[in-house]
């Protein structure tokens, strides 16, 4: 029987693109094929190690089990991938090479995109538009927040018709003090929509009925399975029993996507990490669904006759326009804590977008966040250096680290890229070559927002106002490698994520965002996956 | 006094009914193991939906005995071995008695399961012998309809304060999530008890009275489920209840299902290391798991999430080990089987 | 001469691998004996309740930390081991306070036997208590990063909110 449709990745695109096409024909023959291992989840030995280690499963503790990119190469180790330009963007640890891809270990932080995020060139000059807006994605957006279970405020001015499936958590007392300033500065906030299944509305069992968020705070492991990972909705995909012909094979590395002419992709090459074995498999169809900087680099590793420098590159632009989120770290000292904050969850609950709107566009938007960790107090921490409880009483109650974070806009450069390397990786990946140099405007703009945020500290009451460690860049936040464009002149995909120039080739990954706003990309990648499955089981 | 005789009678049924849906945990699990990963999806969905409701029901039953003041007791004394006779004692000298097993999925079992869950209004079978769970009414329906009668009498003479009398703290709420057809309810008035029984009655047998009086869902009930399993057909819309199914077929690939040994002991495995090591690492597993419901149940309930989750959750890989495991000079080449033992914590 | 030979205390000596034979199973009185010590971490940071709602869960730790990484066996017994020598040398109370508060069981990485019982066993012991409501003492009243809050439902929300007075 030939194969329908190859998808090459088991992140949440992939399985979202799965769910929807075998909701429409059940015995469709799909594959899903994952380069990583499954890990177990919702272990309750290994919630507990996580709770008293801090360690995940998938953190690197051996070279051999590791799911994630090692660091880069130093003197004294032999590390993986190379960074060029004048800003590093660390791999390691961005995303996870796993059943269930970078859901394994995400915050869930859900965020849609804004209206003017569409118009992004119209209204900057900046970048591109993309080929769709805000409102061609908005019933996706809602499908996608039902699909990955998001607990949101209904009543959140920032968009309209908002129907999340579960209430939103509500402030933090440790918010309050941020509130209050936010209120005094009229600086919008709202609560953090993030996916975490809450209670069901109605008692009927219905198939996606997953434990309720228990607020252990131990988010990363969770071990009722209540943050959305994808790895668990596959699972329950197979449990079902009802799709005959889906199938999702792991270790199996894809080394390029074969085409049988110019605009017709036939196949793919993988090596299968079990067998040891090259394999070719043909379908009528294929998704790459494998991450932004994977996704890419398996269009420019594809070449052929037909395609010299790679599936869909005759413009040079695949792998091109890179870019990704700085998440920046502020500190400032409260000298009174009375009411003894300190954290109490794993997740932000408070988020300010105010400074992510349509004025700000220009300049680079950017949102605020409450973070977890704040107020800085660690009991476990204090105990275990041995200080007694009066001390630790009073090093809570006066002069607290508080802090505020968050993610900036920056723009896609032509030269910022990423790019196969000979070198193979543990799993027999391409290694990683990323070209990355910030904008020149950068420096200027976290000072800018280095004031925005001094002013919300001082009406905290807190003061110096710092920088507590350099702005980290996000690879896991990685996009516009394969942007969507309606001209294959400035992009990779058209309007459907099918790869210009091929009739049976599509990218559903951050990789095809055409720009990426200020928020983290996973519910927008989920709502243009569900709109892709719709698409295609409209074909 | 006549109110603490009243209600002491009461908790007995109430225990007892904690006791007999907690005898239907093990069976289930172990058809449930006894299929190959990825095989039977159907059937093995079923199976676990079921088990999921007979944990609802036990907890339902112990939120009843808690919210009367009762205490509960999931001890070494409160557990039944295997195989576990069954007695209904019906009303006109009429009794249902029967073993249950700790076996693979197989026609046998299923027929077992049949006449654990029958409903009220299919009951006309006959049966044989003595003791081990004697159970006051002809089916499990009755049964509990009979605590219904009890409460609902003695809330008339002593009202709804004295008889409601528990903390209700200690009861599983709604928060303590549970995946599988209806809520949980907390207890705290004879409303509260008369709902959670019907839906114990309801998801069990499907319908609460008699035939002419079920949900829209009679054939999501217990015994309905079975009985396609066991026919291997689903039922159609408008089958008559009374009847075998007459809607699409399925087969079970029976074939699937390991060759496991029916009611094993721990005795069985005393010269094979690797299930000994099994087994008791399942039964304490076990233990601390009816511990932590017992102690949840009777005062501290941030147990129950440890209780469920690091139990259940630890249980199912021993077993299917256990099961991939054959019996060393077995003469039928059987393999191994958890004997959800009670295992001395140490 | 002997007047300068110092006694060397054992927790002091560099820890090498346990040898296997000196594994034993936990046993109920080593389990005693783990429950002491996390018990004494209650006394020393907490107000010294009863805190036997904790203890069935304080076993399952102990399996679960077995289970994920053998070698726990051997730090247990390291640790009931350099209690015992504490006991002897200190006394009932202090031995426990030395575990948890003498700055040489910090010191990285942990050599000695008595560093070892730190950091590989008290410690973790006190992450588990805090997550078992041990955090209660330290004014955050109703949730912390472990513990089993509850789900946020209409009716209660399981950590303090921002329109909580107190």
């Amino acid at each position: 029987m030939n194969i329908d449709t190859i998808i090459i990745g088991t992140g949440v695109a992939g399985t979202a693109i799965a769910t929807k096409l075998l909701e429409s024909n059940p015995t469709s023959n799909i594959l899903m094929l994952e380069a990583g291992d499954k890990q177990t989840m919702r272990d309750f030995s290994l919630f507990q190690n996580f709770l008293v280690t801090n360690k995940l499963p998938n953190d690197s503790n051996t070279i051999y089990d590791a799911f994630c990119d090692l660091d880069y190469p130093k003197q004294e180790t032999i590390g993986e991938n190379q960074s060029n330009g004048n800003t590093q963007i660390p791999l390691q640890g961005g995303r996870l090479f796993m059943y269930g891809g970078s859901t394994g270990h995400w915050g869930g932080w859900s965020f849609r995109l804004k209206p003017e995020d569409f118009k992004l060139k119209t209204n900057t000059g900046k970048g591109i538009d993309w080929p769709i807006d805000y409102y061609d994605l908005e019933p996706f957006y809602l499908e996608a927040e039902h699909f990955i279970g998001v607990s949101g405020n209904n009543n959140d001015p920032t968009f309209d018709n908002l129907q999340y499936p579960y209430n939103e958590f509500p402030f933090t007392i440790e918010d309050g003090p941020y509130i209050d300033a936010f209120k005094k500065l009229g600086i919008n906030h709202s609560n953090l929509p993030i996916a975490r299944y809450g209670l069901p509305k109605t008692a009927i069992i219905n198939e996606q009925f997953h434990a309720p968020c228990q607020t252990t705070g131990t988010c990363k492991y969770c071990p009722f399975g209540s943050r959305y990972v994808a790895a668990n909705n596959l699972d329950e995909l197979i449990q079902k029993g009802s799709y005959p012909n889906f199938k999702i094979i792991t270790n199996a590395v894809v080394k390029e996507v074969l085409m049988e002419s110019k605009n017709k992709a036939s196949g793919i090459i993988y090596y299968d990490k079990n067998s040891n074995k090259e394999v070719k498999i043909y379908s009528n169809k294929i998704i790459l669904a494998a991450g932004a900087i994977e996704s890419a680099k398996i269009l420019l590793r594809s070449e052929s006759e037909n395609w010299k420098d790679g599936i869909g590159n005759d413009k040079g632009l695949v792998g091109r326009n890179l870019v990704s989120h700085p998440y920046f770290f502020f500190k400032a000292t409260l000298p009174k804590n009375e009411k003894m904050l300190q954290p109490q969850m794993g997740f932000p609950t408070l988020v300010s977008r105010h400074y992510d709107s349509a004025e700000e566009q220009w300049d680079g938007k950017f949102i605020l966040i409450n973070p977890v960790s704040s107020p800085k107090v660690n009991l476990a921490k204090s105990m275990s250096k041995g200080m007694k409880k009066d001390e630790i009483i009073n090093s809570i109650n006066q002069n607290v680290t508080v802090q505020i974070q968050g993610m900036l806009e920056v723009f896609s450069h032509r030269d910022n890229r990423v790019l196969n390397s000979d070198k193979r990786n543990r799993f027999g990946l391409n290694e990683t070559i990323i070209n990355f140099s910030k904008d020149e405007n950068f420096d200027n703009r976290m000072n800018y927002i280095q004031s925005v945020v001094a002013k919300i500290f001082e009406e905290m009451g807190a003061k110096n106002t710092t920088m507590e460690m350099s702005t980290s860049w996000r690879a896991d936040h990685a996009a516009c490698t394969t942007r969507m464009s309606d001209s294959p002149n400035n992009g990779v995909v058209d309007k459907n994520l099918r790869v210009h120039g091929v009739d049976n080739l599509y990218v559903c990954s951050n990789s095809s965002f055409s720009s990426l706003g200020a928020v983290n990309p996973t519910l927008t990648l989920t709502a243009l996956a569900l709109r892709l499955g719709s698409y295609l089981n409209k074909q | 006094m006549e109110f603490e005789k009243k209600l002491n009678a009461i908790h007995e049924k109430l225990q007892k009914a904690i006791e007999l849906e907690l005898t239907t945990i093990p069976p289930y699990l172990t058809a449930m193991y006894s299929i190959k990963k990825d095989t039977n999806n159907k059937v093995s969905n079923v199976i676990r939906s079921v088990f999921m409701e007979e944990m609802l029901h036990m907890v339902l039953a112990a939120n009843l005995l808690i919210s009367s003041g009762g205490k509960v007791k999931l001890g070494i004394d409160n557990i039944p071995n295997y195989p576990c006779r069954l007695m209904f004692k019906g009303k006109e000298f009429r009794d249902r008695e029967f073993d249950i097993n700790l076996g693979a999925l197989s026609k046998e079992n299923l027929e077992i399961f049949l006449k654990i869950e029958l409903p009220d209004f299919l009951s006309d079978l006959k049966l044989l012998e003595i003791k081990k769970i004697i159970i006051p009414g002809y089916t499990i329906g009755e049964f509990y309809n009979g605590i219904k009668e009890d409460l609902t009498k003695l809330v008339e003479e002593f009202g709804i304060e004295k008889v409601f009398a528990g903390k209700h703290e200690n009861q599983l709420s709604e928060d303590y999530f549970w995946k599988a057809r209806g809520k949980i309810e907390v207890v705290k008035n004879l409303e509260d008890a008369i709902k959670a029984i019907d839906l114990i009655v309801e998801q069990g047998e499907g319908a609460t009275v008699s035939l002419d009086k079920f949900s829209n869902d009679l054939f999501e009930a217990h015994y309905f489920k079975f009985n396609e399993i066991y026919h291997e057909r689903s039922y159609a819309v408008d089958d008559d209840p009374r009847n075998p199914p007459t809607g699409e077929k399925f087969s079970i690939d029976y074939e699937n299902i390991y060759p496991i040994k029916t009611n094993c002991k721990s005795s069985d495995f005393s010269e094979q290391p690797d299930l000994k090591n099994l087994n008791d690492r399942f039964n304490y597993n076990y233990t601390i798991m009816l511990n932590q419901l017992e102690e949840g149940f009777n005062g501290n309930p941030k147990v129950f999430y440890t209780a469920i989750m690091n139990g259940m959750h630890n249980l199912s890989p021993l077993a299917v080990a256990m099961m991939q495991t054959p019996i060393n000079g077995d003469p039928q080449n059987r393999h191994g089987a958890p004997s959800f033992e009670w295992q001395k914590i140490n | 001469m002997y007047k300068n030979l110092i006694f060397m205390a054992k927790y002091n000596i560099d820890a090498k691998y346990m040898v296997a034979n000196s594994l034993n199973e936990l046993n109920e009185d080593a389990i005693e004996k783990l429950w002491k010590l996390f018990q004494s971490i209650e006394k020393f940071w907490g107000n010294d309740e009863n805190i036997d709602r904790m203890k069935s869960n304080f076993i399952v730790f102990l399996s679960n930390r077995i289970e994920i990484d053998y070698n726990y066996l051997a730090e247990y017994s390291n640790a009931i081991n350099v209690i015992e020598e504490l006991t002897n040398e200190l006394g009932d109370k202090d031995a426990y306070i030395k575990l948890l508060t003498d700055p040489s069981a910090n010191i990285s990485p942990p050599t000695t036997r008595l560093a070892r019982a730190r950091q590989l066993v008290s410690n973790e012991f006190i992450s588990l208590y805090l997550s078992l409501g041990g955090f209660k003492h330290f004014g955050s009243k109703l949730n912390y990063q472990g513990y089993f809050g509850g789900a946020n439902t209409e009716k209660v929300i399981p950590y303090r909110t921002n329109k909580d007075i107190k």
